[in-house]
């Protein structure tokens, strides 16, 4: 086999595998689909899910904050999706978060006020569904020890961590949008496109707050 | 011009050098969980037919200095306080890589009734990613 042959069987079999794997590796931005991202099932159709605030939740800006994270997916609703209401009795014992299973009825939620170091370090919020045929309840606990929270609706200051985005993230969770996107995903830059549902949330950031157009169709396509 | 015989041999061998250069790169694409790490409700075996799935979420720069298997403790001991059911009588690596730990805890029976999925960022040390239990 001469040279000449040896390089052109090379430069063929490079050109193959590169085309092919650039086709087959390839994350398109449209590519969250229902099946990675809503692994641990869905809510019935058309659900209404009321929730409350359990003892010791934070009166005030938090109460305000959580709702506005619960409107981000109320006002991304189209056809089949589930309605969060604030419904359910505040400030009264709604049982443990990590017992959501025992939350009052089915298609109901508590949120927590707790301390997360059971967690681990640096832990902002934790979503729990009780899953069966469908998703039955959900309790979201926030961490409750945390000294740099911040709880406003303005520019998020300093090195905080921020409480809306904490709370739109952890409702997205709560209507089955279960798996991160993934960091390295197109969808998680590091700036003011950062789409809500990626795995961390950066303090000093208020980038969260709102879903994203990547969040949206993949909940849009759940439902 | 070669004819079509003579040059069948240099396609099959581009083909066969093509195959193994894509088997590379898909391999080393995979994500950091590897391809053979089960889904962890798989590894659940509850009598019932509900279970608890939790999603954990963490800031960008708290550095967590513990162990999957302090972690994991901690886990339980919070748990036991909070839901009567929860009986662990054991606990075991059920799936242990470079970055990736799967924990799982099982009661007296020896039966599987939770699983904690563990990942370590470089920077931050190791971090609880989710968990699925019996209900």
């Amino acid at each position: 086999m001469t040279m000449r042959k040896v390089f052109r069987i090379a430069l063929v079999a490079a050109l193959v595998a590169v085309g092919s794997a650039a086709v087959l590796t390839a994350t398109p931005a449209s590519a969250h689909t229902v099946g990675n991202h809503f692994t641990r099932g869905r809510w019935p159709a058309n659900v209404t899910i009321q929730y409350g605030l359990n003892t010791g939740f934070p009166t005030g800006a938090w109460r305000s904050q959580a709702y506005a994270g619960k409107e981000q997916w109320n006002n991304a609703t189209s056809s089949g999706e589930p309605t969060i209401l604030w419904t359910l009795a505040d400030d009264v014992n709604h049982g443990t978060a990590g017992s959501p299973c025992g939350i009052s009825g089915f298609n109901t939620g508590a949120l927590f006020w707790n301390n997360l170091d059971y967690l681990g370090s640096g832990t902002l919020g934790a979503t729990r569904l009780c899953v069966g045929s469908a998703i039955f309840n959900f309790t979201i606990e926030f961490d409750s020890t945390r000294s740099n929270w911040y709880n406003g609706t303005g520019d998020n200051p300093d090195s905080n961590a921020d409480f809306w985005s904490t709370a739109t993230h952890e409702f997205g969770h709560a209507v089955g949008f279960w798996e991160h996107i993934a960091e390295s995903d197109g969808a998680c830059p590091n700036d003011g496109t950062r789409a809500t549902m990626c795995p961390s949330i950066y303090n000093g950031t208020e980038r969260q707050r709102t879903v994203a157009p990547h969040d949206i169709h993949t909940y849009d396509g759940a439902y | 011009m070669q004819s079509r015989r003579q040059l069948y041999p240099t396609f099959v061998a581009a083909a066969v050098i093509a195959g193994t250069l894509l088997a590379v790169v898909l391999a080393m694409s995979a994500g950091p969980a590897g391809a053979h790490r089960p889904d962890p409700a798989s590894r659940l075996q509850c009598s019932g037919d509900r279970f608890i799935a939790t999603r954990v979420t963490h800031d960008n720069v708290t550095k967590e200095a513990r162990t999957p298997e302090q972690l994991a403790d901690s886990w339980a001991a919070a748990m036991t306080a909070q839901r009567k059911a929860f009986q662990p009588a054991g606990r075991v690596n059920a799936f242990t890589a470079a970055d990736v730990r799967d924990v799982v805890f099982v009661n007296d029976a020896k039966r599987v009734i939770s699983v904690l999925s563990y990942e370590r960022d470089a920077d931050l040390g190791w971090r609880i990613e989710s968990i699925v239990e019996c209900a």
